[in-house]
């Protein structure tokens, strides 16, 4: 699989920044917004996509390698969660 | 704390059932998820009764959002530890007094489903799996990718498309159909079988907003006719600030969801600072098919069931946040979900249920649905009441006296409006409610509350002689409510 990055999408308005549907990308909805005239976006993608938005006129920031935020291996116990939480 | 497996969460659901059997319920949902696991709810109530209000918050509908469900298994042991321990709920600096908890659990019935989405959580964790997997793990048929996102299967314009895809492989795939995976379903049986839910949150990581209605178009007050069920506008929807369409909602509503979505922002930022945003859903990206907008959009489908005052939620500025920040999160998670609680609950109802008969408590409820939110001075004053619910009930609770008189002054004014307003106000109600308000105003100096306990006393002079409508006409002529203040505006729920 493609490794993935998290990445920041600049776009020149909302139009645009709406038009990042079309790229079937996971996007992440929610962290869409506009101030002044940076519209931006965060998503989840590769370098591939990456260059498929800069030739589209997009300006993308990469921010992370996915590795670097994935903690979904750092599980508690049952046991553990409940010493934590002074039930036992 | 790492994050709790699925197997833990569901540990912990049976544990806190076992533990605290007094207050909390298992409640088994009727479908397994698509890969057969088991899916249960929680009730917490010390209780019961036709007058209790329920709340409804959802955790784990997208996979990867890690912290959620964590939360809501945390917030539901921290009440349980406040209730039977008689101690504080210390949130950061943010704290909810035990009274406070004690009132919430003995007057609410409050129902938590920590964990939507089962599958999608255990593929997130297993070490052969995808930490940033969201949907479900539905086997679509005719294609090769997996999953279903939740948030985009829920019968609200699924056929629209708007901020959706047909396509199985993309992320925000909504499903052959409205209500076509079994996870969505549980929470529809939430919401049917439990009539008294009046407001739900769905806990979604990440970006630091609070959410409310609508998702799909801009908002507007003014033309009923532009809704989400008029075909005329099919096609239209889906393009904010293009004016084209904007999906209606009556004022007090919006009004109660900017209150109330205020009071949330201002109990996260309590625990550290982080001030979330509060918004209309679609801002800059249109949805449809999500849980907030469905619940809310119910009684409009249907006007005979509850009206559901639904949010969304996304927590933190990360999907899977390290240790220390899932900690500040999961507390920033339980005060704005305690808040909401609050928010939720009727002051009257809830301090005066046992002593006022059901009449008069109905003609209360009226009086604030039919006159006061139908003022601008009144929906200002219900929506400072929303704001200062919790430090009010605490006030009460606290103050056996103050709490009679209250009682006292809610029953007399209930007489007032139970024969439709025609009553005028004699002086000496006005004048006990006065000694009242400064009494309750004691030591409360230049705070919010007290200005506006101040602000009370000063516009009883409006009422004396006078009905309490004309009263609330006469104070309206003398300080105009502006029109560009929806955040000053909002009613409690209804009935």
């Amino acid at each position: 699989m493609e490794p993935k990055y998290f990445v920041t999408i600049h776009a020149a308005d909302a139009r645009a920044l709406r038009e990042l549907a079309g790229f079937a990308l996971d996007l992440f909805q929610a962290t869409a917004s506009a101030r002044e005239q940076d519209h931006r976006i965060e998503g989840l993608i590769t370098l591939p996509d990456v260059s498929r938005l800069v030739a589209a006129g997009y300006r993308v920031t990469v921010e992370a390698p996915e590795a670097a935020r994935a903690r979904a291996q750092e599980t508690a116990s049952l046991g553990e969660w409940l010493a934590d939480m002074g039930e036992e | 704390m790492p994050y709790l497996s699925t197997a833990a969460i569901q540990g912990a659901m049976q544990h806190l059932a076992t533990t605290y059997p007094a207050l909390v319920q298992l409640v088994p949902l009727p479908e397994p998820s698509v890969e057969g696991r088991a899916i249960n709810a929680l009730k917490l109530a010390n209780g019961s009764g036709p007058n209790r209000r329920g709340v409804l918050f959802l955790g784990g509908v997208h996979a990867r959002e890690l912290v959620n469900p964590d939360a809501l298994i945390a917030l539901a042991t921290r009440i349980c530890q406040s209730y039977t321990g008689n101690t504080d709920i210390v949130l950061g600096g943010k704290t909810y007094p035990a009274t406070t908890v004690k009132l919430l659990v003995d007057t609410m019935d409050v129902f938590m489903l920590p964990l939507v989405n089962p599958d999608g959580r255990t593929y997130v964790q297993a070490p052969s799996g995808y930490p940033w997997w969201r949907k479900n793990r539905r086997v679509n048929a005719g294609s090769s990718c997996l999953g279903v996102d939740l948030n985009r299967n829920f019968e609200f314009l699924h056929a629209s498309g708007i901020g959706t895809s047909a396509d199985p492989c993309i992320d925000v795939f909504k499903g052959p159909a409205a209500f076509s995976e079994p996870e969505t379903r549980n929470v529809r049986w939430m919401l049917d079988t439990f009539t008294n839910i009046r407001g739900m949150v769905d806990v979604h990581s990440y970006a630091e907003l609070v959410l409310h209605p609508w998702g799909d178009d801009d908002t507007q007050t003014t033309d009923p006719a532009q809704n989400f069920q008029n075909p005329a506008f099919d096609g239209l929807r889906g393009n904010p600030g293009d004016g084209a369409y904007r999906e209606y909602m009556e004022a007090p509503d919006r009004d109660w969801f900017i209150s109330a979505g205020n009071a949330m922002r201002d109990a996260i930022a309590a625990v550290r600072g982080h001030s979330y945003t509060v918004e209309p859903a679609v801002l800059l990206y249109p949805t449809s098919g999500t849980s907030k907008d469905y619940s809310y959009a119910r009684h409009i489908v249907d006007t005979g069931k509850a009206k559901v005052f639904a949010y969304t939620l996304e927590t933190g500025q990360e999907f899977q946040p390290p240790d220390a920040e899932a900690a500040q999160i999961i507390h920033e998670v339980c005060a704005g979900l305690t808040q909401f609680c609050l928010s939720l609950l009727c002051l009257a109802e809830s301090v005066a249920a046992d002593a006022l008969t059901d009449a008069e408590l109905d003609g209360l409820r009226g009086f604030r649905d039919d006159v006061l939110a139908r003022s601008p001075v009144g929906r200002r004053y219900l929506a400072r009441l929303v704001r200062h619910t919790p430090e009010l009930l605490d006030a009460l609770a606290a103050d056996e006296a103050l709490r009679g008189r209250f009682v006292g002054l809610l029953r007399e004014a209930g007489a007032l409006v139970s024969d439709g307003d025609r009553e005028t106000v004699p002086e000496d109600l006005t004048g006990r409610a006065d000694l009242f308000l400064r009494d309750l105003g004691k030591g409360r100096g230049n705070s919010a509350l007290g200005r506006l306990l101040r602000q009370l006393r000063s516009d009883l002079k409006a009422f004396p002689e006078r009905t309490i409508r004309q009263g609330l006409q006469e104070l309206e002529r003398e300080r105009p409510v502006p029109r560009a203040e929806p955040a000053g505006a909002g009613t409690p729920s209804p009935r």
